[in-house]
């Protein structure tokens, strides 16, 4: 298979960045993918099943403030989608009050930054995007009840994952992968 | 707005840590202190790694990593670990503590590591009478790459790169079964990576160098491998950097002058005979194969994991008699005794 090179420019030039790496786009790696996936699915009826005072439109606010908050980090693409991952597994478990949703926003962020960025954000800096309703302390108080609820099973599998698969089995040219990725 | 309380929701808390005594330090890096323990009710031995992190230190101290929280690394170990739960040659956790400021893991105990291969003799084939006379067996030398390969290959199936494989984090348990373990600095593959990884002898040429973009993948694992495998032919770090003339050669440039083909930009003036530099892998017809596949300039010609897999030859070499095995353990133990001496 061709190594391909794409993706190196960084917004922040202090970070090296690698290459994508063409010995994982098999279809060996893409079947293991979708096994894995399973395990990382959430409930999809936790706002009935699961959920007293969280309903849908909640939940559409909060990743909408969380989304804004990865753009104007420049975050990692795969922070967002992990986050909102670790959000929806949490509340497939765990009764949650309305007035803690942008706490546990908050606290997905900082531990999906932590596995994918190599420098993630901090919790002073989460706080004040959420205007200071949020201390630092409780920030790391949600980590740990998120780690533990999630049984430190992090490494979830996102639809993000699938998007080189998908590209590499198209018929297109290399050069206008980048920005099909872009769009996809 | 009220703190969630979390502490009776933490996986376990200091009670459940006292259930085992802790004894002596079995290993210390960067990222904390590895007891052996024992568990009081069951008298069984296992492994504690204390992760040292700042897990809700006071909110009004100005020290820079007062709000970071769990550490990234513990949080990278555990999800990998987590992800690679039930292969069985990855290391396993059984249980996680909260202790004070401390993560800690609590791991099967392994005896033994891989270092045993840094025995100076290394495994010599006598070719007279078509057998084998060495310290330590090739079987053994076949037996442990297969092993880590299936672990490597399960891993990279998932796209988790190890990025720290020394023989120091293979692990051994008594009856010589392979556990990797030390997933500090493993991650998902992403697209970008830091470039300072893995220990320095067993790290891949792409990864030295400038402070251009690196294109590293999952085939800097596969080097790590191919450098244990060489490692244990000659029975020394073969990359290690050494003393020639008047100055030190680093492991960069020895890589680069017995390794890097001719027609590479890299290509140095004068190279090194590979001969002399690992002899005994290439006296070995099959393990010369092997190596040289592993050992390869270019990662986009490096053997993948579950291709060496693949391979017959070395998949049956594998095979350890009784004989085998007490020989590597006796070795083994032989080294631990020499650096218990050590110490005192």
């Amino acid at each position: 298979m061709e190594p391909q090179l794409m993706c190196c420019e960084g917004n922040r030039p202090a970070i090296r960045r690698a290459y994508r790496d063409s010995n994982l786009l098999t279809d060996r790696v893409l079947h293991a993918l979708l096994r894995a996936e399973d395990k990382y699915l959430p409930a999809s009826n936790y706002f009935k099943c699961v959920q007293r005072e969280i309903a849908p439109y909640m939940r559409r606010i909060v990743a909408t403030w969380m989304l804004e908050v990865c753009e104007e980090q420049k975050c990692e693409e795969e922070v967002f989608p992990l986050a909102m991952n670790y959000m929806d597994r949490f509340l497939s478990v765990e009764p949650t009050k309305k007035n803690h949703l942008q706490l546990l926003g908050a606290a997905c962020m900082f531990l999906a930054s932590k596995l994918k960025e190599t420098i993630p954000l901090t919790a002073e800096k989460l706080c004040i995007y959420t205007d200071n309703s949020v201390r630092p302390t409780q920030l790391l108080q949600m980590e740990l009840l998120v780690l533990n609820k999630l049984k430190w099973d992090l490494a979830s599998v996102t639809p993000l994952d699938f998007i080189d698969h998908f590209l590499s089995q198209l018929p297109i040219r290399r050069e206008n992968r980048p920005i099909l990725r872009k769009h996809a | 707005l009220q703190t969630p309380s979390c502490e009776k929701n933490t996986s376990r808390s200091l009670t459940q840590m006292e259930n085992y005594l802790k004894g002596s330090i079995i290993g210390r890096g960067t990222y904390g202190i590895v007891y052996k323990v024992t568990c009081l009710k069951t008298g069984k031995v296992f492994a504690l790694k204390c992760h040292r992190s700042p897990v809700l230190r006071d909110e009004d101290t100005e020290q820079k990593d007062a709000t970071i929280g769990v550490e990234d690394a513990t949080v990278r170990e555990l999800s990998c670990l987590s992800a690679l739960r039930g292969h069985p040659n990855v290391i396993q956790i059984h249980d996680l503590f909260i202790d004070g400021e401390n993560i800690a893991m609590l791991m099967p105990y392994a005896p033994y590591t891989l270092t045993v291969i840094h025995n100076g003799h290394g495994l010599k084939v006598n070719y007279d009478h078509g057998k084998a006379l060495q310290v330590i067996p090739l079987s053994f030398v076949a037996h442990f790459s297969v092993q880590v390969a299936n672990a490597l290959s399960y891993m990279h199936g998932r796209n988790i790169i190890h990025r720290d494989l020394t023989p120091r984090n293979v692990l051994l348990t008594k009856d010589l079964t392979v556990k990797v373990a030390d997933m500090g600095l493993a991650r998902q593959s992403s697209k970008r990576m830091s470039p300072n990884v893995v220990t320095e002898p067993y790290r891949a040429p792409e990864l030295f160098g400038d402070n251009s973009p690196k294109d590293y993948t999952c085939a800097i694992d596969m080097w790590s491998l191919g450098v244990m495998i060489a490692d244990a032919m000659e029975g020394k770090v073969v990359f290690a950097e050494r003393e020639k003339g008047s100055g030190t050669v680093s492991t960069y440039d020895i890589i680069v002058k017995t390794l890097c083909p001719r027609n590479h930009v890299k290509a140095p003036v004068t190279s090194w005979d590979i001969d002399d530099v690992m002899p005994n892998v290439m006296e070995c017809t099959l393990v010369k194969r092997i190596v040289l596949q592993l050992l390869t300039f270019r990662e986009n010609e490096r053997l993948l994991a579950h291709e060496l897999l693949q391979d017959q030859e070395w998949v049956q070499a594998a095979h350890m008699t009784e004989e085998d095995k007490n020989m590597v353990i006796h070795q083994i133990q032989q080294q631990q005794l020499r650096q218990a001496s050590k110490r005192f």
